[in-house]
């Protein structure tokens, strides 16, 4: 893999970025930590999204300016609950060459390493919630297809594929399952 | 691979997935999606600048950009005060205090003095040092 020589924003660049997020940028920030913390019962969206963005202005994390900001604090994020995984119970954790290693010809910097922090609690918690998934979507053969999709890592495309779903109507599955997953966690109450 | 490991993946490629498509999503449709399930965008707005408010404030005193609340001013020029003293012990003890008493500290540094957990001097270290990158402590440079 070529070596790529990217540029690191500063922290003052990192500030000004973060004051500029549009609307819709942070809405997806808090769509996006709502669904990262599916599962856990300790931890909530808003310390999740205040945690990511405190470790970029800290310089905890370094951000590449090639890479969106809001893909960067998505990562940001899922390294975050890894590492809260490995607080509650002493299991291995995404280490810092996992967190930063960047294939040049892909824009996200850790789609591709497993997270590899594990422990009984975190299995238990992960089998519990795919079964409530699998529970609201019953009826909703389409919407599973998706999911399972997703779920053995299968690219939009392959997913339409196999299911023969035009793209349009792979985008409405989409969008039914985003607003069925949302009010179905929700209301999740946290226990601290 | 166990069930139970391999269940744990799956929901985290799912989330990966789920995530993908609202980073794809422009921004007239993810603006429409049921607004009344989340949080409102000004809510969030000021939870990204609690962060960069303290940054922007320390950092560049010379800002023309507008601070939405300048009431937690007071406690920020309070906080730029703390000094880190080089015992051990008094270290612990002022971030405890911190932790325990401000809002915007890292979800991280609240964890670590949760009810179940007691940080390690390393640990400690860590978190001070990550206050003083952040301008929000400063080295004590006088000997003990």
């Amino acid at each position: 893999m070529a070596v790529v020589n990217r540029k690191i924003a500063s922290q003052q660049e990192i500030a000004y970025a973060l004051r500029n997020l549009t609307d819709a940028d942070l809405r997806r920030l808090e769509r996006i930590a709502r669904f990262r913390i599916i599962g856990l019962n300790d931890l909530d969206w808003q310390d999740l999204l205040h945690d990511a963005v405190a470790r970029l202005l800290d310089g905890t994390r370094r951000w590449p300016k090639d890479i969106p900001l809001v893909v960067f604090l998505r990562e940001t994020m899922r390294s975050i609950v890894s590492e809260h995984w490995r607080r509650k119970k002493n299991t291995p954790v995404l280490s810092e060459a996992q967190l930063h290693r960047i294939d040049d010809t892909e824009r996200h910097i850790l789609e591709n390493a497993p997270d590899t922090t594990t422990n009984p609690e975190r299995q238990m918690l992960a089998s519990e919630t795919l079964a409530k998934i699998e529970k609201v979507f019953q009826g909703d053969p389409e919407a599973m297809r998706v999911i399972l999709g997703m779920a053995v890592g299968k690219s939009p495309n392959e997913i339409q594929k196999e299911a023969q779903m035009s793209s349009k109507r792979y985008a409405t599955t989409q969008r039914r399952i985003r607003r069925k997953l949302a009010r179905e966690f929700a209301d999740r109450r946290v226990t601290k | 691979m166990n069930a139970r490991l391999k269940e744990q993946y799956q929901l985290d490629s799912l989330l990966l997935g789920l995530e993908n498509e609202i980073l794809k999503l422009d921004d007239a449709e993810i603006l429409s999606e049921e607004a009344n399930l989340f949080a409102h965008i000004e809510d969030i707005r000021a939870l990204v600048n609690s962060n960069v408010r303290v940054y922007l404030d320390i950092e560049d005193s010379s800002s023309t950009l507008p601070t939405e609340d300048m009431s937690s001013d007071f406690e920020q020029k309070q906080l730029e005060s703390l000094v880190v003293p080089n015992n051990p012990k008094e270290r612990r003890k002022l971030l405890e205090t911190l932790v325990s008493s401000q809002t915007n500290m890292p979800l991280q540094f609240r964890m670590a003095f949760s009810a179940k957990n007691e940080p390690t001097e390393p640990e400690v270290d860590a978190m001070i040092a990550r206050l003083i990158r952040l301008g929000i402590l400063k080295n004590d440079d006088t000997d003990e």
